[in-house]
Protein backbone atom coordinates (compact mmCIF):
# COMPACT_ATOMS: atom_id res chain seq x y z
CA UNK A 1 0.00 0.00 0.00
CA UNK A 2 1.08 3.59 -0.82
CA UNK A 3 2.05 5.26 2.48
CA UNK A 4 -0.57 8.28 2.83
CA UNK A 5 2.48 11.03 3.59
CA UNK A 6 3.37 10.28 -0.37
CA UNK A 7 -0.33 10.71 -1.59
CA UNK A 8 -0.26 13.99 0.45
CA UNK A 9 3.02 14.70 -1.43
CA UNK A 10 1.49 14.01 -4.70
CA UNK A 11 -1.69 15.72 -4.25
CA UNK A 12 0.12 18.85 -3.16
CA UNK A 13 2.99 18.97 -5.97
CA UNK A 14 0.10 17.96 -8.52
CA UNK A 15 -2.11 21.05 -7.31
CA UNK A 16 0.69 23.07 -7.87
CA UNK A 17 1.82 21.45 -11.18
CA UNK A 18 -1.90 22.46 -12.14
CA UNK A 19 -2.22 25.79 -10.86
CA UNK A 20 1.14 26.53 -12.47
CA UNK A 21 0.18 25.22 -15.73
CA UNK A 22 -3.36 26.91 -15.59
CA UNK A 23 -2.53 30.16 -17.15
CA UNK A 24 -5.89 30.85 -19.00
CA UNK A 25 -6.13 31.30 -22.47
CA UNK A 26 -3.00 32.02 -24.59
CA UNK A 27 -3.09 35.77 -25.46
CA UNK A 28 -0.77 37.88 -27.58
CA UNK A 29 -0.93 41.66 -28.63
CA UNK A 30 0.89 43.31 -31.65
CA UNK A 31 0.90 47.52 -31.36
CA UNK A 32 2.24 49.46 -34.35
CA UNK A 33 1.41 53.43 -35.68
CA UNK A 34 -1.30 53.32 -38.13
CA UNK A 35 -3.96 55.64 -39.63
CA UNK A 36 -2.39 58.09 -37.42
CA UNK A 37 -2.59 56.91 -33.94
CA UNK A 38 -1.52 53.59 -31.80
CA UNK A 39 -3.38 50.25 -33.66
CA UNK A 40 -3.30 47.42 -30.90
CA UNK A 41 -4.44 43.76 -32.36
CA UNK A 42 -5.29 41.15 -29.45
CA UNK A 43 -5.72 37.44 -30.19
CA UNK A 44 -6.58 34.28 -28.14
CA UNK A 45 -4.34 32.36 -30.33
CA UNK A 46 -3.20 28.67 -30.09
CA UNK A 47 0.75 29.59 -30.69
CA UNK A 48 2.95 32.44 -31.16
CA UNK A 49 3.62 31.52 -35.03
CA UNK A 50 -0.05 31.30 -35.74
CA UNK A 51 -0.64 34.74 -33.98
CA UNK A 52 2.43 36.40 -35.65
CA UNK A 53 1.09 35.34 -39.44
CA UNK A 54 -2.41 36.76 -38.16
CA UNK A 55 -0.85 40.12 -37.25
CA UNK A 56 1.06 40.45 -40.11
CA UNK A 57 -2.17 40.33 -42.62
CA UNK A 58 -3.95 42.14 -39.84
CA UNK A 59 -1.68 44.89 -39.65
CA UNK A 60 -1.10 44.40 -43.94
CA UNK A 61 -5.00 44.86 -44.27
CA UNK A 62 -4.73 48.59 -41.88
CA UNK A 63 -2.23 50.02 -43.91
CA UNK A 64 -4.34 49.37 -46.89
CA UNK A 65 -7.79 51.01 -45.84
CA UNK A 66 -5.14 53.75 -44.01
CA UNK A 67 -4.00 54.64 -47.84
CA UNK A 68 -7.60 54.07 -49.12
CA UNK A 69 -8.77 56.58 -46.39
CA UNK A 70 -6.31 58.88 -45.14
CA UNK A 71 -6.47 62.79 -46.32
CA UNK A 72 -2.96 63.22 -45.71
CA UNK A 73 -1.84 61.19 -48.69
CA UNK A 74 -2.60 62.97 -52.30
CA UNK A 75 -2.97 59.35 -53.71
CA UNK A 76 -5.58 57.90 -51.53
CA UNK A 77 -8.65 57.27 -53.21
CA UNK A 78 -10.28 60.07 -50.77
CA UNK A 79 -8.23 62.37 -52.07
CA UNK A 80 -8.60 61.93 -55.41
CA UNK A 81 -12.54 62.68 -55.00
CA UNK A 82 -11.48 65.85 -53.20
CA UNK A 83 -9.46 66.78 -56.23
CA UNK A 84 -11.99 66.39 -58.29
CA UNK A 85 -14.98 68.29 -55.95
CA UNK A 86 -17.23 70.62 -57.98
CA UNK A 87 -15.93 69.03 -61.76
CA UNK A 88 -16.76 65.84 -61.88
CA UNK A 89 -17.81 62.52 -60.35
CA UNK A 90 -14.60 59.99 -59.25
CA UNK A 91 -14.79 55.96 -59.82
CA UNK A 92 -14.16 54.73 -56.61
CA UNK A 93 -14.21 50.95 -54.86
CA UNK A 94 -17.32 49.42 -53.97
CA UNK A 95 -15.61 48.98 -50.52
CA UNK A 96 -15.25 53.39 -50.18
CA UNK A 97 -18.95 53.31 -51.48
CA UNK A 98 -20.14 51.18 -48.66
CA UNK A 99 -18.39 53.09 -46.15
CA UNK A 100 -19.27 56.32 -48.09
CA UNK A 101 -23.08 54.94 -47.23
CA UNK A 102 -22.55 54.39 -43.88
CA UNK A 103 -21.28 57.75 -43.56
CA UNK A 104 -24.07 59.44 -44.60
CA UNK A 105 -26.78 57.06 -43.37
CA UNK A 106 -25.16 58.45 -39.52
CA UNK A 107 -25.29 61.67 -41.33
CA UNK A 108 -28.82 61.82 -41.83
CA UNK A 109 -29.46 60.51 -38.15
CA UNK A 110 -27.41 63.10 -36.53
CA UNK A 111 -28.74 65.67 -38.68
CA UNK A 112 -25.17 66.28 -39.88
CA UNK A 113 -23.79 66.54 -36.16
CA UNK A 114 -21.42 63.92 -37.90
CA UNK A 115 -20.89 64.84 -41.18
CA UNK A 116 -18.28 62.73 -43.61
CA UNK A 117 -17.54 66.54 -45.55
CA UNK A 118 -16.13 68.30 -42.44
CA UNK A 119 -12.99 67.97 -44.30
CA UNK A 120 -13.09 72.14 -44.99
CA UNK A 121 -13.08 72.91 -41.22
CA UNK A 122 -10.25 70.12 -40.26
CA UNK A 123 -7.74 71.12 -42.65
CA UNK A 124 -8.21 74.91 -41.28
CA UNK A 125 -8.04 74.09 -38.05
CA UNK A 126 -5.02 71.79 -38.46
CA UNK A 127 -5.14 69.65 -35.40
CA UNK A 128 -2.47 67.49 -36.91
CA UNK A 129 -0.40 70.02 -37.74
CA UNK A 130 3.15 71.11 -35.45
CA UNK A 131 1.92 74.48 -34.10
CA UNK A 132 -2.68 74.48 -34.55
CA UNK A 133 -3.98 77.78 -34.30
CA UNK A 134 -7.33 79.29 -33.40
CA UNK A 135 -8.59 80.44 -37.39
CA UNK A 136 -10.20 83.96 -38.24
CA UNK A 137 -13.97 83.71 -37.98
CA UNK A 138 -13.94 84.68 -41.91
CA UNK A 139 -11.96 81.56 -42.17
CA UNK A 140 -14.09 79.60 -40.14
CA UNK A 141 -17.70 81.01 -41.87
CA UNK A 142 -16.01 80.19 -45.35
CA UNK A 143 -14.97 76.39 -44.97
CA UNK A 144 -18.43 75.93 -42.78
CA UNK A 145 -19.95 76.66 -46.11
CA UNK A 146 -18.69 73.76 -47.64
CA UNK A 147 -19.78 71.52 -45.31
CA UNK A 148 -22.72 69.36 -46.11
CA UNK A 149 -23.44 66.03 -46.60
CA UNK A 150 -26.83 66.61 -49.09
CA UNK A 151 -23.99 67.72 -51.13
CA UNK A 152 -22.18 63.96 -51.97
CA UNK A 153 -23.58 62.36 -55.27
CA UNK A 154 -22.81 58.80 -54.21
CA UNK A 155 -24.11 56.47 -57.27
CA UNK A 156 -23.72 52.97 -56.77
CA UNK A 157 -24.71 51.56 -60.02
CA UNK A 158 -21.98 53.90 -61.57
CA UNK A 159 -19.67 53.14 -58.28
CA UNK A 160 -18.98 57.35 -58.50
CA UNK A 161 -18.55 59.52 -55.65
CA UNK A 162 -19.59 63.21 -56.28
CA UNK A 163 -18.68 66.42 -54.53
CA UNK A 164 -21.42 69.12 -55.75
CA UNK A 165 -19.03 72.19 -55.14
CA UNK A 166 -15.75 73.11 -55.41
CA UNK A 167 -13.57 73.22 -52.03
CA UNK A 168 -15.89 70.69 -50.42
CA UNK A 169 -13.70 67.56 -48.71
CA UNK A 170 -13.84 64.39 -47.70
CA UNK A 171 -13.05 63.85 -44.07
CA UNK A 172 -13.64 60.05 -42.49
CA UNK A 173 -11.34 60.32 -39.94
CA UNK A 174 -14.77 60.17 -37.56
CA UNK A 175 -15.62 56.62 -39.17
CA UNK A 176 -12.62 55.44 -40.50
CA UNK A 177 -10.76 53.66 -38.06
CA UNK A 178 -13.93 51.61 -36.13
CA UNK A 179 -14.59 50.58 -39.98
CA UNK A 180 -10.91 49.47 -40.20
CA UNK A 181 -11.12 47.64 -36.84
CA UNK A 182 -14.39 45.81 -37.62
CA UNK A 183 -13.01 45.04 -41.00
CA UNK A 184 -9.62 43.42 -39.73
CA UNK A 185 -11.52 41.85 -36.66
CA UNK A 186 -14.09 40.26 -39.28
CA UNK A 187 -10.75 38.86 -41.25
CA UNK A 188 -9.48 37.29 -37.54
CA UNK A 189 -12.55 35.61 -36.84
CA UNK A 190 -12.49 34.03 -40.65
CA UNK A 191 -8.93 32.67 -40.12
CA UNK A 192 -10.82 30.86 -36.91
CA UNK A 193 -9.40 32.82 -33.94
CA UNK A 194 -11.60 32.69 -31.03
CA UNK A 195 -11.57 35.46 -29.80
CA UNK A 196 -9.82 39.24 -30.21
CA UNK A 197 -9.94 42.90 -29.90
CA UNK A 198 -9.09 45.39 -32.52
CA UNK A 199 -8.22 49.07 -31.00
CA UNK A 200 -7.60 51.89 -33.39
CA UNK A 201 -6.86 54.34 -30.60
CA UNK A 202 -10.32 54.66 -28.64
CA UNK A 203 -12.20 52.72 -31.48
CA UNK A 204 -12.54 48.76 -30.37
CA UNK A 205 -14.09 45.82 -32.94
CA UNK A 206 -14.59 42.99 -30.33
CA UNK A 207 -15.00 39.69 -31.47
CA UNK A 208 -15.31 36.10 -29.40
CA UNK A 209 -14.44 35.52 -25.88
CA UNK A 210 -11.38 35.44 -23.67
CA UNK A 211 -11.34 31.80 -22.92
CA UNK A 212 -14.14 31.35 -20.69
CA UNK A 213 -14.68 35.06 -20.26
CA UNK A 214 -15.99 37.84 -21.99
CA UNK A 215 -12.82 40.93 -22.75
CA UNK A 216 -13.22 43.14 -20.04
CA UNK A 217 -12.53 46.69 -21.48
CA UNK A 218 -12.46 49.89 -19.53
CA UNK A 219 -13.37 53.29 -20.19
CA UNK A 220 -10.88 56.60 -19.65
CA UNK A 221 -12.63 58.84 -17.73
CA UNK A 222 -12.04 62.52 -19.66
CA UNK A 223 -11.27 64.31 -16.58
CA UNK A 224 -9.06 62.42 -14.62
CA UNK A 225 -6.37 61.12 -16.62
CA UNK A 226 -5.72 58.50 -13.71
CA UNK A 227 -8.83 56.94 -13.08
CA UNK A 228 -11.49 54.62 -15.62
CA UNK A 229 -15.55 56.07 -15.36
CA UNK A 230 -15.61 52.28 -15.43
CA UNK A 231 -15.31 48.89 -17.50
CA UNK A 232 -17.72 46.90 -19.31
CA UNK A 233 -17.50 43.23 -20.21
CA UNK A 234 -18.20 42.69 -23.94
CA UNK A 235 -18.04 40.19 -26.43
CA UNK A 236 -19.22 40.39 -30.11
CA UNK A 237 -19.71 44.49 -30.06
CA UNK A 238 -17.93 47.57 -31.10
CA UNK A 239 -17.38 50.34 -28.42
CA UNK A 240 -15.62 53.67 -29.36
CA UNK A 241 -15.43 56.74 -27.42
CA UNK A 242 -15.22 60.80 -28.50
CA UNK A 243 -13.71 62.71 -25.98
CA UNK A 244 -12.82 66.22 -26.08
CA UNK A 245 -9.35 65.68 -24.23
CA UNK A 246 -7.82 63.30 -26.80
CA UNK A 247 -6.45 65.79 -29.69
CA UNK A 248 -6.54 69.05 -28.40
CA UNK A 249 -4.74 72.27 -28.12
CA UNK A 250 -4.60 75.30 -25.70
CA UNK A 251 -4.81 79.08 -27.20
CA UNK A 252 -5.63 81.90 -24.07
CA UNK A 253 -6.29 79.33 -21.73
CA UNK A 254 -8.75 77.83 -23.77
CA UNK A 255 -8.77 73.96 -24.96
CA UNK A 256 -9.42 73.90 -28.25
CA UNK A 257 -10.25 69.74 -29.22
CA UNK A 258 -10.61 68.15 -32.46
CA UNK A 259 -14.22 67.22 -32.25
CA UNK A 260 -15.72 70.19 -34.37
CA UNK A 261 -19.16 71.38 -35.14
CA UNK A 262 -19.81 71.65 -38.47
CA UNK A 263 -22.79 74.24 -37.50
CA UNK A 264 -20.51 76.35 -35.83
CA UNK A 265 -16.96 75.68 -37.46
CA UNK A 266 -15.84 75.41 -33.84
CA UNK A 267 -15.06 72.26 -31.36
CA UNK A 268 -18.48 71.02 -29.73
CA UNK A 269 -18.75 72.20 -26.08
CA UNK A 270 -21.63 70.26 -24.42
CA UNK A 271 -20.04 67.01 -23.71
CA UNK A 272 -16.66 65.85 -22.22
CA UNK A 273 -16.64 62.15 -24.00
CA UNK A 274 -19.89 60.16 -25.39
CA UNK A 275 -18.91 56.11 -25.11
CA UNK A 276 -20.95 54.06 -28.13
CA UNK A 277 -21.63 50.24 -27.92
CA UNK A 278 -23.24 48.69 -30.98
CA UNK A 279 -22.46 45.58 -33.44
CA UNK A 280 -20.19 47.58 -36.25
CA UNK A 281 -17.47 49.73 -35.45
CA UNK A 282 -17.74 52.13 -38.21
CA UNK A 283 -21.35 52.77 -36.81
CA UNK A 284 -20.09 52.88 -33.54
CA UNK A 285 -17.36 55.56 -34.63
CA UNK A 286 -19.49 57.51 -36.91
CA UNK A 287 -21.92 57.66 -33.80
CA UNK A 288 -19.53 58.45 -30.70
CA UNK A 289 -18.26 62.10 -33.17
CA UNK A 290 -22.12 62.50 -33.97
CA UNK A 291 -23.57 62.28 -30.66
CA UNK A 292 -21.10 64.15 -29.00
CA UNK A 293 -21.60 67.09 -31.22
CA UNK A 294 -25.21 67.09 -30.49
CA UNK A 295 -25.10 67.22 -26.65
CA UNK A 296 -26.29 65.36 -24.01
CA UNK A 297 -29.92 66.26 -24.81
CA UNK A 298 -30.42 65.87 -28.40
CA UNK A 299 -28.48 62.86 -28.17
CA UNK A 300 -30.35 61.19 -25.34
CA UNK A 301 -33.14 61.74 -27.76
CA UNK A 302 -31.83 60.06 -30.89
CA UNK A 303 -30.50 57.17 -28.53
CA UNK A 304 -34.53 56.43 -27.61
CA UNK A 305 -35.28 55.86 -30.78
CA UNK A 306 -32.00 53.90 -31.74
CA UNK A 307 -32.66 50.10 -31.43
CA UNK A 308 -29.02 48.43 -30.49
CA UNK A 309 -26.94 51.14 -29.44
CA UNK A 310 -25.87 51.97 -25.84
CA UNK A 311 -24.26 55.01 -24.98
CA UNK A 312 -22.27 56.69 -21.92
CA UNK A 313 -22.75 60.43 -21.76
CA UNK A 314 -20.51 62.76 -19.75
CA UNK A 315 -21.62 66.24 -20.05
CA UNK A 316 -19.86 69.36 -20.09
CA UNK A 317 -20.36 69.58 -16.10
CA UNK A 318 -19.29 66.03 -16.09
CA UNK A 319 -23.19 64.86 -15.45
CA UNK A 320 -23.14 60.86 -16.82
CA UNK A 321 -26.13 59.39 -18.31
CA UNK A 322 -26.65 56.14 -19.30
CA UNK A 323 -28.45 54.38 -21.95
CA UNK A 324 -31.25 51.71 -20.26
CA UNK A 325 -29.10 48.43 -21.76
CA UNK A 326 -26.32 49.78 -20.25
CA UNK A 327 -27.86 50.50 -16.40
CA UNK A 328 -26.06 48.07 -13.89
CA UNK A 329 -23.57 46.67 -16.45
CA UNK A 330 -20.88 49.00 -15.55
CA UNK A 331 -18.25 47.75 -13.46
CA UNK A 332 -16.87 50.44 -11.20
CA UNK A 333 -19.16 52.90 -12.39
CA UNK A 334 -17.37 56.35 -10.71
CA UNK A 335 -18.32 59.60 -12.97
CA UNK B 1 -9.33 6.74 3.15
CA UNK B 2 -11.09 9.38 5.37
CA UNK B 3 -9.34 12.95 5.56
CA UNK B 4 -9.35 12.39 9.44
CA UNK B 5 -7.12 9.20 9.01
CA UNK B 6 -5.35 10.96 6.30
CA UNK B 7 -4.20 13.95 8.82
CA UNK B 8 -3.53 11.45 11.84
CA UNK B 9 -0.44 9.96 9.27
CA UNK B 10 0.62 13.64 8.38
CA UNK B 11 4.00 14.50 10.08
CA UNK B 12 5.68 17.40 10.82
CA UNK B 13 7.50 16.81 7.79
CA UNK B 14 4.76 17.22 5.71
CA UNK B 15 3.44 20.40 7.31
CA UNK B 16 7.07 21.50 7.13
CA UNK B 17 6.85 21.02 3.18
CA UNK B 18 3.01 22.46 2.30
CA UNK B 19 4.22 25.68 4.33
CA UNK B 20 7.40 26.17 2.43
CA UNK B 21 5.53 25.29 -0.74
CA UNK B 22 3.03 28.07 0.33
CA UNK B 23 5.59 30.50 0.81
CA UNK B 24 7.34 29.70 -2.29
CA UNK B 25 4.02 30.37 -4.36
CA UNK B 26 3.19 33.55 -2.60
CA UNK B 27 6.50 35.09 -2.46
CA UNK B 28 6.85 34.31 -6.04
CA UNK B 29 3.93 36.23 -7.07
CA UNK B 30 5.15 39.20 -4.31
CA UNK B 31 7.89 39.63 -6.34
CA UNK B 32 6.03 39.26 -9.75
CA UNK B 33 3.79 42.35 -8.55
CA UNK B 34 0.70 40.73 -7.04
CA UNK B 35 1.64 42.47 -4.27
CA UNK B 36 0.62 46.15 -5.63
CA UNK B 37 -2.46 47.73 -7.10
CA UNK B 38 -0.40 49.30 -9.46
CA UNK B 39 1.97 47.62 -12.56
CA UNK B 40 5.49 47.43 -11.30
CA UNK B 41 6.89 47.61 -14.57
CA UNK B 42 6.85 50.35 -17.09
CA UNK B 43 7.56 49.22 -21.21
CA UNK B 44 8.64 52.22 -23.44
CA UNK B 45 7.52 51.01 -26.76
CA UNK B 46 9.35 53.01 -29.88
CA UNK B 47 7.32 52.34 -33.34
CA UNK B 48 5.07 49.87 -31.41
CA UNK B 49 8.38 47.99 -30.00
CA UNK B 50 9.77 47.52 -26.59
CA UNK B 51 13.19 49.39 -25.97
CA UNK B 52 13.01 49.70 -22.58
CA UNK B 53 11.62 47.48 -19.44
CA UNK B 54 11.80 49.80 -16.47
CA UNK B 55 11.01 48.79 -12.37
CA UNK B 56 8.70 51.46 -10.95
CA UNK B 57 10.37 51.15 -7.63
CA UNK B 58 13.84 52.42 -8.96
CA UNK B 59 13.89 56.46 -9.42
CA UNK B 60 15.40 57.81 -12.48
CA UNK B 61 15.62 60.22 -15.64
CA UNK B 62 16.17 58.79 -18.98
CA UNK B 63 16.22 60.15 -22.63
CA UNK B 64 14.72 58.00 -25.04
CA UNK B 65 16.41 58.91 -28.91
CA UNK B 66 14.37 58.39 -31.64
CA UNK B 67 14.66 59.22 -35.38
CA UNK B 68 11.75 61.83 -34.98
CA UNK B 69 12.84 63.35 -31.58
CA UNK B 70 14.12 62.81 -27.54
CA UNK B 71 11.64 62.40 -24.81
CA UNK B 72 12.84 62.17 -21.37
CA UNK B 73 10.91 60.40 -19.32
CA UNK B 74 11.37 60.30 -15.29
CA UNK B 75 10.23 57.55 -12.55
CA UNK B 76 9.64 59.08 -9.13
CA UNK B 77 7.89 56.86 -6.40
CA UNK B 78 6.49 54.15 -8.66
CA UNK B 79 4.92 56.64 -10.78
CA UNK B 80 6.19 57.87 -14.38
CA UNK B 81 5.81 60.62 -16.72
CA UNK B 82 7.30 61.92 -19.63
CA UNK B 83 9.16 65.19 -18.02
CA UNK B 84 9.88 66.55 -21.62
CA UNK B 85 9.98 66.06 -24.85
CA UNK B 86 10.63 67.94 -28.29
CA UNK B 87 8.11 67.10 -29.99
CA UNK B 88 5.61 69.91 -31.00
CA UNK B 89 2.62 69.60 -29.25
CA UNK B 90 3.59 67.96 -25.82
CA UNK B 91 0.26 66.56 -24.88
CA UNK B 92 2.42 63.29 -23.66
CA UNK B 93 3.93 66.29 -21.11
CA UNK B 94 1.12 67.85 -20.29
CA UNK B 95 -0.82 64.13 -19.62
CA UNK B 96 1.94 64.00 -16.12
CA UNK B 97 2.07 60.85 -13.72
CA UNK B 98 0.72 57.78 -14.55
CA UNK B 99 1.23 54.52 -12.53
CA UNK B 100 -2.08 52.35 -12.71
CA UNK B 101 -1.61 49.20 -15.16
CA UNK B 102 -3.81 50.59 -17.58
CA UNK B 103 -2.92 53.50 -18.32
CA UNK B 104 -0.57 55.01 -21.17
CA UNK B 105 1.30 58.06 -22.55
CA UNK B 106 1.28 58.04 -25.72
CA UNK B 107 3.51 60.61 -27.74
CA UNK B 108 2.14 60.15 -31.32
CA UNK B 109 4.93 62.83 -33.05
CA UNK B 110 7.68 60.93 -31.72
CA UNK B 111 5.93 57.60 -31.79
CA UNK B 112 6.75 56.49 -28.05
CA UNK B 113 4.42 54.96 -25.79
CA UNK B 114 4.93 54.67 -22.16
CA UNK B 115 2.72 51.56 -20.83
CA UNK B 116 2.34 50.11 -17.44
CA UNK B 117 2.54 46.20 -17.30
CA UNK B 118 1.72 43.80 -14.25
CA UNK B 119 1.66 40.27 -14.38
CA UNK B 120 -2.24 39.90 -15.21
CA UNK B 121 -3.56 42.72 -17.21
CA UNK B 122 -6.80 43.40 -15.14
CA UNK B 123 -8.49 45.63 -18.29
CA UNK B 124 -8.36 43.99 -22.18
CA UNK B 125 -8.30 46.88 -24.10
CA UNK B 126 -9.42 50.43 -23.00
CA UNK B 127 -11.65 53.17 -24.75
CA UNK B 128 -10.35 56.40 -24.89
Amino acid sequence: MMRPRFILFIALGGSLLWSGCDQGPHVVSRTQYLMGTLVTVTLVAPSEEEAAAAFEDAFQELRRLDQMLTTFDSGSEVNRVNAAAGKRPVPVSPELIAVMEEALAVARLTEGAFDPTVGPLTALWGFEQAEPAVPAESAITAARRLVNYRDVILDRAKGTIFLKRAGMRLDLGGIGKGYAAARVAHLLRERGFPGGIVAAAGDLQIFGRKGDRPWRIGIQHPRDRNRLLGSLMATDQAISTSGDYERYFERGGQRYHHLLDPKTGRPARDCQSVTVVTAEGSRADALATGLFVLGPERAKALLRRLPGVEAILMDAQGKAWVTPGLEGAIEGFAP
Amino acid sequence: MSIRQTLKLTTGGDLVLLLAMVALTVGGLWSLGWSSPHGALAVIEVEGSPREHLSLRVDRVLSIHTERGTNIVEIRDGRIRMVDASCPNRVCVTQGWIRHRWEEIVCLPHRVTIRIRGLEEEYDAITR
